[in-house]
């Protein structure tokens, strides 16, 4: 130790950091007290938060990134010229296509549409292949996020033979390596048409795609088939994992199919009729009122459900009183639900009633237990008597449907 | 009206035992929803016992094909359109299960055996419709999600298929099992046409169950919003809010559901 360590004095640090003002005293302990800051020994104090503050710059994709070789202005510039393009993949000459038939939806691509582009990209993306979507016209921009390449706009028709033979001569156009359907209910029977009118193979109902393998149950789901790929195959929702990458640029398509001719109509399909909520399965119902013990009133209650246009349920309580019939009775013992919507009046959600909420995404619950099992469960949660909640909702809800509902 | 009921050797998806197929039980109480007359049940193969359960649904006579289960379709529509099952003339309807159990359960064999009749084919059926049509025309209910029905207009003769989801389960009588006639008629199937790309390449193996992918909605559920002691107005408003946000409530603007 060969210089002499100077003693520190705290109070004349602090003094230093005094904030001048009348007052309260006010010291800016981030403000250093002295020009630069020397260790004890007379070296000079690195600051390193400083220096890495010097450091920092955005990088390409908009994340921190450190630049420690001195170019930051110009590692800076390339970040803000990359995001001013948008970049998009263009698959100009194709090696093969794969032809995609979404079920489309209200004329949007919906969860298992993206998941069956996700999987068309896996299987394209293995060669040079493009992904031509076959269906009801889509915004361009949305089936380009999607991954898809080219669009083939398809007339929408009751028939579904007459949706097969079109389909048929996009195939004779085009002649897909493969052709991708979701396996869901009117996919699942497009699919089944289609292999059976072409006799090309048939792999439904896929539950994991590669490149080189795809995986299906079978025997009763105890077993399960793994082998190549078909021309033809079905995907079950919820496998395969939608694209995330580098949206895709439509391009027009090389080939056009010849039109074919008019079917002979031997069968036609209608539009699709919703059952009354009153008196259909509670399995099936869509939206679900429950009435439990919080309940008294069950002309309230009928009228509530009435004015939601929902399908009545109630608790094993409430059944067992016989207030409500037991055809109606949710839970263990009574019906498990497939709704996507439950709302709960005055139930406090013991184990087995909570069992019959097995699929149900959404629950209201209205309680006055706080700390009701259902009240956890729920994604609206309302801690009020149900008896006084009800009319109130009857009468908010007549006086803006009115005369629009019987 | 005549009916043909497929029926195919099930197995129960729990035990692995033989079991009869839902859909081709339901298949028989939609064959008498539709007012069959005379009903048979057609398999592909040589008869076996469990098949007999199927009569005590209400099919007492099943004719097994011998020999047929080198090529079901052909072996299938070869009886179906050779007169030989009834005494007066061809059957007006084939029924089968909209998938089988057991077997490679893809459930293509009913459409391959409507392109092989020419017939058109009707899926997911799970009620006759009562509406007035068209002579040699039948109004069906076909199922869809949510309890939802399509009406489909077919002509006849047609093929149908019958979901599990049907709710026309015949009664099981067990004197009636015991009184069914099975026959069984050797056939032979000249070709066995493989469908081309699906070869035998692959291999079978125990089921992996694997995790499906999560769905963003479901993650959101739970943990939500919490009013304790509103007014009776303001928790009426809330609720009424959040089934809008949701969309199971249509806008007072737009015209209600039916």
């Amino acid at each position: 130790m060969n210089a002499i360590r100077l003693r520190r004095d705290p109070r004349a640090e602090r003094a230093a950091r005094l904030v001048p003002g009348n007052g309260r005293l006010r010291y800016d302990m981030s403000a250093t007290p002295y020009e630069r800051m020397t260790s004890p020994s007379g070296r000079l104090r690195r600051d390193p938060r400083a220096e890495r503050q010097r450091l920092l710059t955005t990088g390409r994709d908009g994340r921190a990134r450190l630049v420690r070789s001195g170019l930051v202005g110009q590692m800076t510039g390339i970040s803000t010229a990359s995001a001013r393009t948008v970049k998009k993949i263009r698959v100009e000459k194709p090696e093969f296509f794969i032809v995609v038939v979404p079920d489309l939806p209200d004329g949007r691509l919906d969860r298992a549409d993206r998941q069956l582009l996700g999987a068309a990209r896996k299987l394209a993306d293995g060669g040079e292949g493009a992904i031509v979507v076959v269906g009801a016209a889509v915004d361009a921009p949305s089936l380009g996020q999607a991954g898809a390449d080219r669009i083939l706009p398809l007339a929408d028709g009751s028939d579904p033979d007459a949706r097969v033979a079109e389909l048929v001569a996009v195939m004779e156009a085009l002649s897909p390596r493969h052709v991708l359907i979701p396996e869901s209910e009117e996919g699942a029977d497009l699919a089944r048409r289609l292999a059976a009118r072409t006799r090309l193979g048939l792999l439904p109902g896929i539950e994991v795609l590669g490149p080189k393998q795809a995986i299906r149950p079978c025997g009763a789901g105890r077993q399960e088939w793994a082998g190549g790929l078909a021309p033809l195959m079905t995907l079950a929702p919820d496998r395969v994992p939608a694209w995330q990458g580098e949206e895709h640029e439509i391009l027009p398509l090389e080939k056009t199919p010849v039109p074919s001719g008019p079917v002979q109509a031997r069968m036609r399909v209608g539009a699709i009729r919703s059952p009354d909520p009153a008196t259909m399965n509670l399995g099936d119902a869509p939206f679900v009122v429950a009435a439990g013990r919080g309940v008294t009133d069950f002309e309230s209650f009928r009228a509530t459900v009435k004015a939601l246009h929902a399908t009545p349920g109630a608790s094993r309580v409430v059944c067992d009183n016989g207030d409500m019939p037991r055809a109606t009775q949710v839970g263990a013992s009574g019906t498990i639900l497939d709704a996507l919507c439950y709302v709960a009046m005055g139930i406090a959600g013991a184990p087995q009633h909570l069992q019959g909420l097995g699929r149900v995404e959404h629950v209201v619950a209205v309680n006055t237990d706080l700390h009701a099992a259902m009240v956890s469960r729920a994604g609206l949660a309302i801690i009020a008597d149900a008896q006084a909640v009800m009319p109130v909702l009857c009468e908010i809800l007549a006086a803006e449907y009115g005369e629009k509902r019987p | 009206m005549k009916a043909v009921i497929l029926l195919s050797l099930g197995i129960d998806p729990v035990s692995g035992r033989p079991a009869p197929v839902p859909g081709e039980i339901r298949a028989i109480g939609l064959a008498r929803a539709l007012g069959a007359t005379q009903m048979i049940g057609l398999h592909a193969g040589s008869a076996r016992s469990v098949l007999a359960e199927y009569g005590g649904y209400g099919l007492t006579q099943i004719v097994c094909l011998k020999g047929g289960e080198t090529d079901p379709v052909q072996a299938l529509a070869d009886a179906v359109k050779g007169n030989s099952l009834f005494a007066d003339g061809a059957p007006d309807l084939v029924l089968a299960a909209s998938r089988g159990r057991g077997g490679s359960d893809m459930g293509l064999l009913p459409y391959q055996l409507a392109q092989a009749l020419g017939w058109p084919i009707a899926t997911d059926i799970v009620a006759p419709l009562e509406e007035p049509t068209a002579v040699g025309e039948l109004l069906l209910a076909q199922s869809r999600a949510r309890g939802a029905v399509k009406p489909v207009s077919v002509m006849l003769p047609c093929v149908i298929t019958v979901p599990d989801t049907a709710r026309c389960v015949p009664a099981f009588v067990f004197a009636l099992q015991r009184t069914t006639q099975m026959d069984e008629q050797t056939v032979t199937v000249h070709s066995a046409p493989t469908d081309e790309g699906v070869g035998d390449n692959g291999m079978l193996r125990p089921y992996r169950r694997r995790p499906k992918l999560i769905s963003g909605a479901s993650k959101d559920s739970g943990g939500g919003q919490l009013m304790v002691d509103p007014e009776p107005h303001e928790a009426a408003r809330a609720i009424v809010t959040h089934l809008r946000a949701l969309g199971v409530l249509p806008d007072p603007d737009q015209a209600p559901e039916a």
